[in-house]
């Protein structure tokens, strides 16, 4: 094997604007001219190639004279050096900048693996061609002496130009040959391609599109720099995202750009991930304000969240009203519903990876957000530019500060409600081939509305990641990280039983996920996983020193999660795709000794008919070790987590799926249907009249569960052009019946019943629509069917008052729900000189003003009056205003 | 634990959008379900009570019922009703705590007979104290008990009876006697004063309570509860104005008792939020004999009584806020006495002189029988008022 070669490019497409002057005679002069009038001249008539990026602030005039053209030049640059340009040339072009200094080839030992390794670097400089050259260019990789025969192996790191940032999750393809791989969040990527010429293009969201011409003689590298796309209004650019769909095998796959999450309207203005992930098509909550989200039938704690790799048990702020993540360091997210991929697993219903961004690393820079009841700020920049960035985000509420303002009257004066979460990260890169990443995360809520009750829950994750290319096509990335959830209540009601009560779940882990390029039709991954639980369900110990509590801590739960994976990508031309993957995980429950071990199959295929025409099916078998023990709708910070022991099964789950993806109006807009099928068991859920608190033996009081969830999901998707976004329809049905008969105990008789999270009907609109660079307008609208509720099917006196009996588990339905919001986003300026870039957003959540019931409830009053009542939490329209600072 | 009522808290705090709007349902929800309510009280009367569940909002059909119910003890002995139909008390004074005892219940008119499995009689625990503690931030009196217990006997449920003695802001001393006829000019009949025989200043009133009291020492260093507050009244309630007393009976439960209790507590109190225990059915101990698995709502347990009462008295502890404006007496001319009585006016005492003037009050701040309650004084009652 030869020595690999380097390749450095730089890409930068630049508009010229052209405008012809006259000169006279021999002696060239121009007087009191504008700068651009002198650069058009220079261009125009003595054909010099310049680059030139005016300062606003010049309102000089310019006087050149001399006896021949190259003096006229020279003094023209001079002249322009006079006035605080910098100037620099390169093989016969000009660059004017007003602050920036072109530089033509990259630092000498930019992406090197050994900075003095001169002789491994094959210099890329642009060509005659000025626009676009870089994309006529034929690079060479690998010594073509070299005699090597078949495929070579190419990879390298795709980066943002501006930032230095790893552009994520960009496409990089052989059209002719079908091959097709994505970066991966490093930036990095690999790909098989065959010896001799070819085209590579790289193509990633809301950058510009590249096609390079390669003459491939050996394995090697090729880094690209790829520059931010300027939207044309009236152009739709193809886009990774939207091919990306006919070239791999994944079904039920959603990504989100940073984006396209703050353009979405929400409540109070600030920008959510978890919001945005439910206006997705198969993706339900159970109500407005609520914590978790529901997929595809699954239930809450099916859905493992991942943040920069650490588990989020919960992941909202105040009652499920805000997400626990702070957009600013986010750099996109992924939402697996169906085609699970093998390196994921411990969830059976979908998989929501969130991966945050690194910081710049060019310059220090920052932002600052300010809504009606949240701020925000991030700085990122580089401790050693190039090789060492930092990025630090924090985010609280001032509506602690604001009930303090509320008047005693209220009755809530007080109260107090508070959050906040911050975010760390620091990235070294060691060299081309090693980097590493250690990063923190930190969120805490604290209610108290009531003297005598006071809530908490946090969130802490912790990890160290360390990335690694090795050989041709290999590339391994490891992570040890630690995840704590705890929450605890305070109660001093009556203070000799004033308690407090306190339940944790700590994690520690280590992954590694391997990945090879086989050949251009094989690649395949591979790695282990474990996870260490250290699960305490419970400790209740007295408050204060007149408290008789008894201090009792329920058995501490330890227990081992191990898997080993492995999944193969197939792609014997550019029609067929067939992913198949393994995963065998294990479970130890420890104290007493239990294991549970099963094979989990992931299975998916994609044929292409057309080009913008694929058919995909999917089968994928998952299972779970932890469950959420609840007893309330959705996520309560009084909620516990429970490992599977000797009583309390895993979770088993399959889903078979199928669908269509046609690409049309140029490809423009994107049509999908899936169909799903999946049943679920050993789903634990509580008996009637269960006690799931400082419970000895909470087994005995859940029940396991079958489910089965079926539905179609159609959507309509157009990804960029001056419209964009999506409209959604899904048909669902999601039931579930207990598995064992207990006789007249059992759940509504042993029969089916519909989910809490059940809503058959689901439609969502997210709209955007530009009419300029800066300004821009979004609606959303959601309607779905009501969810499921059990409710009164009577009264009766007992007791000496009136109470209520209630129906079957879920047998009607609160009221439909239907919610449309509309913003305005105004975006900054280009200008660069400027030390601050001001967006504003601001919007209207609800504004058709309907009463969507987040709950009904009934109470008896006074012992004998029965009152329905409808909590409606979003009852008008909200309007909100959001302004988001970046420097 | 629920956070419903924190919810609207928290978005009136952020942006006032919250709202709760009344909700009927729109479909016929009803389900008959029979209820069967009856502790066994060892040492005291089982009153046992047999009704059906109601409709929500519609119409009522009140389904006769015949029914029929006795006490079968482990030992051999029969303690059978004095009554039937809806409501039947057993005399169970005599029946021993130290062996098991069974419900049985005949509907008459179905043929159906509904039991419990054999019940073991809750050892009794020991109201040590009743007290109150001012609650100076949400001006209430807090009512607490003290309960002594044992590993035995950790769960509670308490009902209690509250009388009260109050009076009427103005003790008026007269009563009108309204004309025959109503007559103006030089021969007038405005009706005649008389001295008042019956008083209508002190009134006594009455409540049995329907909330659900419930308490564990499970969670305890010791079977003691102390000072465990279990019901308040507010300060601005008339119960406090004079003479307050609080009977409070409590009986031990079985654990399984109390978690029936604590079910429809959940169910009637703590519902619908989205982070508070769904509502459920839980099935109670009697089954029918007939049809294995019907439904019938009602949990038995077999108990003795414990009782204790308070009295509060506001003359020594003046904690009592009265927040009524009360107006002044109005002087009356005779003439007037007629459409002051239609007026709901009433005199109440007489200024002597050489021409007696009445003076009036509105019936409102001077008949204590208009404030809910009456003039039934309890047989027991400490004060001698009338």
């Amino acid at each position: 094997m030869s020595d690999m070669a380097g390749f450095r490019t730089i890409a930068s497409i630049f508009l010229l604007l052209a405008a012809l002057h006259t000169a006279s005679g021999e002696n060239i002069e121009v007087k009191r001219v504008e700068p651009d009038s002198l650069v058009s001249f220079l261009r125009g008539r003595l054909g010099q190639k310049v680059y030139f990026l005016r300062n606003e602030m010049d309102k000089a005039t310019y006087s050149v004279a001399a006896g021949d053209s190259e003096s006229f030049v020279s003094k023209a640059m001079s002249e322009f050096r006079s006035k605080g340009y910098t100037v620099s040339s390169y093989d016969g072009r000009w660059f004017i900048t007003s602050d920036l200094e072109i530089a033509s080839s990259l630092p000498y030992g930019y992406f090197s693996a050994n900075p003095d390794g001169a002789g491994e670097m094959s210099e890329y400089t642009a060509d005659d061609a000025l626009v676009a050259s870089f994309q006529n260019r034929v690079y060479e990789i690998g010594d073509k002496n070299d005699s090597k025969t078949g495929k070579a192996c190419i990879s390298g790191f795709v980066k943002n130009i501006a930032t230095g940032e790893p552009v994520i999750g960009a496409s990089v393809y052989n059209e002719k040959n079908g091959v097709y791989t994505v970066t991966d969040a490093y930036g990095f990527y690999t790909i098989m391609m065959p010896l001799g010429e070819g085209e590579l293009s790289y193509s990633g969201y809301s950058m510009e599109e590249v096609t390079l011409n390669l003459v491939v003689n050996d394995d090697g590298n090729l880094d690209v720099l790829m520059k931010e796309h300027v939207t044309s209004l009236k152009e739709a650019v193809v886009s990774a995202d939207r091919m990306a769909i006919h070239r791999n095998a994944k079904m039920g796959m959603e990504k989100i750009r940073i984006n396209t999450l703050t353009k979405v309207p929400v409540a109070f203005g600030e920008a959510d991930v978890l919001k945005v992930v439910q206006t997705l098509p198969g993706v339900k909550t159970v109500g407005e304000a609520s914590s978790g989200f529901n997929v595809r039938g699954g239930s809450v704690d099916q859905n493992l969240i991942l943040f920069n790799e650490g588990t989020i048990y919960n992941p909202s702020h105040m009652f499920g009203i805000f997400s626990a993540f702070n957009t600013e360091v986010i750099n996109d997210l992924e939402l697996y519903k169906s085609s699970i991929p093998a390196e994921f697993g411990g969830r059976i219903s979908s998989v929501l990876d969130i991966k945050g961004r690194e910081g710049n690393a060019n310059k220090v820079q920052g932002s600052l957000g300010i809504g009606l009841l949240t701020s925000r700020f991030h700085l990122e920049g580089p401790f050693k530019k190039g090789k060492t960035t930092f990025l630090i985000g924090g985010r609280t509420t001032y509506s602690n500060w604001m009930m303090k303002l509320l008047p005693a009257s209220s009755g809530y004066s007080g109260g107090k409600a508070q959050f906040f979460d911050v975010n760390a990260s620091v990235t070294h890169k060691f060299n081309e081939r090693n980097s590493i990443q250690a990063y923190g995360y930190y969120s805490r809520d604290k209610f108290s509305f009531r003297r005598d009750t006071v809530f908490h829950y946090s969130n802490l994750n912790a990890a160290v990641k360390w990335r690694s290319t090795f050989g041709t096509g290999h590339s391994v990335v490891a992570a040890i990280g630690y995840d704590e959830y705890g929450n605890t209540l305070d109660n001093t009601v009556n203070e000799t039983e004033a308690y407090k009560y306190i339940t944790h779940i700590r994690q520690a882990y280590a992954k590694a996920n391997f990945k090879s390029i086989i050949d251009d039709r094989n690649t395949l991954v591979y790695g282990l996983q474990s996870v260490f639980y250290i699960m305490s369900p419970g400790t209740m110990k007295p408050l204060g020193e007149k408290s008789f509590v008894k201090e009792k801590t329920l058995n501490m739960e330890n227990a081992l999660e191990m898997a080993l994976f492995a999944g193969e990508t197939w792609t014997p031309n550019s029609k067929f795709t067939l992913d198949a993957g393994v995963r065998f995980s294990g479970f130890v429950a420890m104290n007493p000794a239990k294991f549970y071990c099963m094979p989990e199959a992931r299975l998916s295929a994609k044929y292409s008919f057309l080009p913008n025409l694929s058919l995909k099916a999917g089968f994928n078998t998952m299972r779970q070790y932890i469950h959420l023990v609840t007893n309330s709708t959705s996520i309560s910070p009084m909620d516990t987590w429970k490992l599977s022991d000797k009583d309390i099964r895993p979770q088993d789950g399959w889903q078979a799926s199928a669908g269509m993806y046609w690409s049309v109006a140029n490809n423009r807009v994107d049509l999908s249907l899936e169909g799903y099928y999946k049943q679920t068991y050993n789903h634990p859920d509580y008996k009637s009249g269960a006690i799931l608190v400082m419970n000895d033996n909470i087994a005995e009081d859940l029940v396991p569960t079958k489910a089965q969830a079926y539905g179609v999901e159609f959507m309509v998707k157009k990804p960029q052009g001056k419209l964009n976004g999506w409209i959604s329809y899904t048909y669902s049905r999601s039931l579930l019946k207990e598995m064992h008969d207990r006789g007249a105990q059992t759940i509504n008789g042993g029969a089916w019943y519909p989910a809490a999270y059940d809503k058959p009907h689901d439609l969502k609109v997210v709209a955007n629509y530009k009419f300029t660079h800066r300004y821009s307008v979004s609606m959303n609208i959601d309607y779905s069917t009501g969810r499921p509720v059990t409710v009164p099917v009577g009264t009766y006196d007992y007791g000496g008052g009136m109470r209520l009996a209630y129906s079957e588990r879920n047998a009607y339905r609160i009221p439909d729900y239907f919610r449309m919001d509309l913003a305005m986003s105004i975006e900054p300026g280009h200008n660069l000189k400027k030390f601050t870039h001001a967006s504003v957003t601001f919007g209207v959540y609800n504004v058709t003003a309907r009463k969507n019931a987040y709950s009904v409830y009934f109470t008896t009053t006074g012992g004998n009056t029965v009152r329905g009542y409808k909590l409606s939490v979003f009852a008008c329209p909200i309007p909100y205003v959001n302004l988001n600072l970046k420097f | 634990m629920s956070f419903k009522k924190y919810l609207p808290i928290v978005l009136y705090m952020l942006a006032g959008t919250s709202c709760t709007y009344p909700f009927t349902l729109d479909e016929d929800t009803f389900e008959e379900r029979l209820v069967i309510e009856g502790d066994i009280l060892v040492g005291g009367i089982t009153d046992v009570r047999i009704s059906n569940v109601h409709p929500l909002g519609g119409e009522d059909v009140i389904k006769k019922i015949n029914c029929d119910a006795w006490v079968e003890a482990e030992d051999g002995t029969i303690y059978s009703s004095s009554e039937s139909g809806r409501k039947c008390l057993i005399d169970t004074r005599s029946a021993s705590p130290q062996v098991r005892h069974k419900l049985h219940v005949l509907d008459k008119i179905a043929g159906e007979e509904y039991v419990t499995p054999w019940l073991v009689v809750q050892r009794k625990a020991e109201i040590d104290s009743l007290s109150f503690q001012y609650d100076e931030m949400d001006d209430k009196l807090k009512f607490n008990i003290s309960v002594s217990a044992d590993e035995n006997s950790q769960y509670f449920r308490w009902s209690f009876e509250e009388d009260w003695e109050y009076h009427a802001y103005y003790d008026s001393q007269y009563e009108f006697i309204p004309p025959m006829e109503f007559r103006d000019g030089d021969d007038p009949d405005y009706g005649s004063i008389i001295p008042r025989e019956n008083s209508i200043y002190f009134c006594w009133g009455h409540m049995e309570s329907f909330q659900i009291m419930i308490g564990t020492t499970n969670n305890l260093t010791h079977d003691k509860l102390i000072e465990h507050n279990f019901y308040s009244v507010p300060c601005t309630s008339l119960k406090l104005q004079s003479l307050y007393r609080l009977k409070v009976s409590m009986r031990t439960l079985s654990k399984e008792a109390y978690q029936y209790w604590n079910t429809i507590f959940t169910n009637s109190n703590d519902t619908g939020d989205l982070t508070a225990p769904m509502p459920s059915n839980i099935r109670g101990n009697l089954s029918s004999t007939t049809e294995t698995g019907k439904y019938v709502i009602g949990y038995i347990n077999a108990s003795e009584l414990s009782m204790e009462e308070l009295y509060y008295d506001n003359n020594r502890y003046n904690l009592f806020i009265d927040k009524k404006a009360y107006p002044l007496l109005e002087n009356v001319d005779p003439s007037l006495w007629y459409k002051y009585s239609r007026d709901n006016n009433i005199p109440i005492s007489v200024m002597t002189g050489p021409s007696p003037v009445f003076l009036w009050a509105p019936a409102d701040c001077s008949d204590c029988r208009r404030y809910g309650g009456n003039k039934n004084k309890p047989a027991d009652w400490p004060t001698d008022h009338e």
